[in-house]
């Protein structure tokens, strides 16, 4: 065999061991976290001792492959101190909507959007320590399954059906 | 046969009292008062002719709104001739308007414009002529002043009438005062009132007539078999 | 695969297309077809916006525990909630979305009366002219129809959209503010004058002839304030209900009617005119110099006597059902809209109110005045001049 048989059969294999690597990786740029827009969360005017309520919005994932929402913290400690969950409602046995939390997280699916809006996904807030009255707003930071994260700011606004 | 007879006589009982009706409502829409606030009478009256003017009195059929009514007095050259405040009776039908300004020899015209209490706007003029003579005169102050200037040859006695708030007995007063209109109903409601009564007792009688008739008529017949 | 299913698959592919094409057409269609509005600007929209086919005018009374910094949040709340729907856009807590597809024309004026300044201790910052307007002897103003701190104005070419977007103000407002009243009116295309536009009320009188932006008279400057600090751009909104007895109006004649306007019923020409925008020779007189326009005829007491005595008149006529005495609840919401209350629209209002030929047909039963702000851009709010 020729020294540049063998030279073109090296790069050949160091070509292709690269693009396997970058392969493993995504072949692809840093992950980006989804933008989210027209955010908000439920009021809590008149606070019980561990009151709960949800934070909604619409997420927007320009890359190309899906992303979850796993989950998030809530700014300020003093509105609660509890990890933030990524909830879903579905119908149980019995025919009644129950929400539940979502293992694997809320999709944002690739090029597209996830609208999360009462009776359906939402960001969970456990444990309130002050009531959230129309108007206040609360700064959360999302959390991503590509492990990214982006702050938001929801405003707090009445809705007088949504009874989770 | 006699049913036929009874029904040609009820078909003119019917046009009688049709006829009869069709008069009492021709009697009661000539009767001026049935119109709204129509006027009624006016001194001086549409195309009299009058010796002096000291105020215009107009009569209406019904009650109107002093706030909403103006009357105006023009001479042959368009001038405005100047009238004092307007005084109405309590009944609001009748208004003397006081004639502020001397008023000469001349063909005048008054204007009226005025709102019935129902909100229907009467307006209208009436034109009369003055004999006076055009130079001199009374001056006739308003409201009744009786401050008078020399008289001119020819004028009668001075004019009472400045206060008085009805038409009176003034010559050449138009048409029937407003007092006309329930005489002429009572007439109107007298003859139709009768005619009914003429024309249900000449009915019944027919029809027992009639009766009495056919009873004959089918035993008659009844024998011809 | 067999030929037939080829055949088949294609179809329904083709099919599919088609449908697909045709729903996307369609919304396109409806999308178009709707008439937008613009929200964010200079001025608040719904006042030189002509009046739409249906109005609605609500009046709140603010909480006493709403502090200052609430009421900012709320009239950011307030604004971003109109902002969307006025582009057919639902707001995020909408509970029924569906209802906000269709604009149909939809604006939102926002205003704030008296009491919500005092409430805030910002009296020294009212602007010049607004004054509330008297109780007149001849007036029987109703606590329903009068007052309140904040004004919502919304109107639409669409009942259904009118309703939804008033429902959504009301339930935005739910934990800071109390109902006072909602006068509800319509203003169809029935009746226009078919040569200008000018609609028609419930007297069969073409309203709105004289107002400014017409026949050459100028708008901004008698609507929009000027040189007026944080009011600069804003208006000042006189709302009278104002019933009417049609009962008692049926019983006249055309003539009648005539004389007590002092315009022709059918074209809104003056009486001694022969066209609507003909302008009324006031000392005209007849052959036997009694004044063509009655003294008290109703066009003559409402013209202006000085040259700055105008304002925009927005009307929307009401018909709310039957009186208890059967008679029809029906009548004029009387808008008035003027960048300065006491020197344009009170004197005239005065004089309509001293007399007035068209005063027997008709009862004020409702006064309001409210200050409508300037408008805001993206980001900003409604009264921000005023609350920041």
């Amino acid at each position: 065999m020729s020294s540049t048989t063998t030279a073109r059969r090296m790069g050949l294999i160091a070509a292709t061991t690269l693009c396997a690597a970058l392969a493993l990786v995504g072949c692809a740029p840093a992950p980006v976290a989804p933008t989210a827009s027209e955010v908000w969360i439920k009021a809590v005017p008149d606070l019980v001792a561990g009151d709960m309520t949800g934070l909604f919005g619409t997420f927007t994932n320009d890359g190309s492959e899906i992303v979850y929402i796993t989950g998030g913290t809530a700014a300020d400690a003093s509105l609660t101190a509890s990890k933030l969950d990524a909830h879903e409602v579905v119908k149980d046995a019995s025919g009644k909507m129950v929400m539940q939390e979502v293992k694997t997280g809320i999709p944002v699916p690739a090029h597209g959007s996830v609208i999360l809006k009462p009776g359906s996904y939402h960001i969970m807030f456990w444990n309130l320590k002050k009531p959230l009255v129309a108007g206040d707003k609360v700064t959360a930071t999302i959390s991503f399954s590509n492990g990214t994260s982006r702050e938001v700011t929801a405003v707090a606004r009445d809705i007088s059906n949504y009874a989770g | 046969m006699s049913t036929l007879a009874i029904t040609r006589r009820s078909v003119a009982a019917v046009t009688a009292l049709v006829a009869l009706l069709t008069i009492f409502v021709l009697l009661v829409a000539a009767s001026p008062a049935h119109a709204h606030s129509e006027l009624v009478s006016s001194t001086p009256a549409e195309g009299a002719s009058v010796k002096m003017v000291g105020q215009l009195s107009l009569t209406f059929g019904e009650a109107i709104e002093p706030e909403f009514s103006k009357y105006t007095l023009t001479g042959s050259n368009n001038q405005t001739i100047s009238l004092g405040t307007p005084k109405y009776d309590v009944a609001k039908t009748t208004v003397a308007i006081p004639v502020t300004q001397i008023v000469g020899g001349g063909t005048y015209v008054i204007g009226y414009s005025v709102l019935s209490v129902d909100g229907h706007t009467v307006a209208g003029k009436i034109n009369f002529t003055s004999t006076a003579a055009t130079m001199g005169g009374g001056m006739h102050g308003p409201d009744g002043d009786h401050s008078m200037g020399p008289r001119p040859s020819g004028m009668p006695g001075m004019d009472h009438d400045h206060d008085h708030m009805m038409p009176g007995d003034n010559p050449g007063a138009g048409n029937s005062s407003n007092n006309g209109s329930a005489i002429w109903y009572a007439v109107g409601g007298a003859i139709l009132g009768a005619a009914i009564v003429a024309v249900i007792a000449w009915l019944l009688r027919r029809r027992k007539k009639a009766a009495t008739d056919e009873g004959d008529a089918s035993s008659d017949s009844d024998s011809a078999k | 695969m067999s030929a037939g299913t080829t055949l088949g698959a294609v179809a329904l592919g083709g099919l599919t297309g088609a449908s697909v094409g045709y729903a996307a057409a369609y919304s396109q269609q409806d999308v178009a077809k709707s008439t937008i509005v613009p929200f964010y600007g200079a001025r608040q929209a719904g006042i030189a916006t002509p009046a739409q086919d249906h109005g609605v005018f609500l009046a709140f009374n603010l909480r006493p525990e709403v502090d200052l910094a609430r009421f900012r949040a709320v009239m950011q709340i307030l604004t971003d909630d109109a902002a969307r729907l006025t582009q057919g856009e639902p707001p995020a807590p909408d509970n029924d979305p569906m209802l906000a597809r269709d604009p149909a024309g939809l604006t939102f004026t926002f205003g704030f009366g008296q009491p919500l300044l005092t409430k805030f201790g910002l009296q020294s910052r009212t602007p010049r002219g607004f004054v509330g307007i008297p109780e007149y002897a001849i007036d029987r103003l109703q606590n329903e129809y009068s007052g309140g701190d904040l004004l919502v104005q919304i109107g639409s070419d669409d009942p259904l959209t009118l309703s939804h977007a008033a429902r959504q103000v009301s339930r935005t407002l739910v934990s800071f503010a109390v109902p006072v009243w909602a006068q509800r009116g319509f203003m169809g295309a029935a009746g226009k004058s078919p040569a200008t536009g000018t609609p028609r009320n419930l007297f069969g009188q073409l309203d709105g002839t004289v107002n400014p932006g017409r026949f050459g008279l100028s708008f901004d400057e008698y609507v929009w304030a000027a040189n007026a600090g944080w009011f600069t751009d804003g208006t000042m909104l006189v709302l009278r209900r104002i019933a009417m007895n049609l009962p008692t109006w049926d019983k006249l004649g055309d003539s009648d009617k005539e004389q007590v306007i002092g315009r022709r019923l059918e074209s809104g020409a003056p009486l001694t005119g022969s066209r609507e925008q003909d302008v009324a020779d006031l000392n005209a007189v007849d052959n036997t110099n009694l004044p063509i326009i009655p003294d008290h005829a109703h066009m003559r007491r409402a013209a202006p006597q000085k040259p700055h005595e105008r304002f925009l008149r927005r009307p929307f006529s009401y018909d709310d059902g039957i009186l208890e005495d059967g008679d029809p609840n029906a009548g004029l919401l009387f808008a008035a809209y003027a960048a300065n209350i006491e020197t344009q629209y009170l004197p005239v209002q005065n004089r309509v109110a001293a007399s007035d030929l068209l005063n027997k047909w008709t009862t004020t039963i409702g006064s309001a005045t409210f200050l409508i702000p300037p408008g805001c851009e993206p980001g900003g709010f409604i009264g921000e001049g005023l609350l920041a």
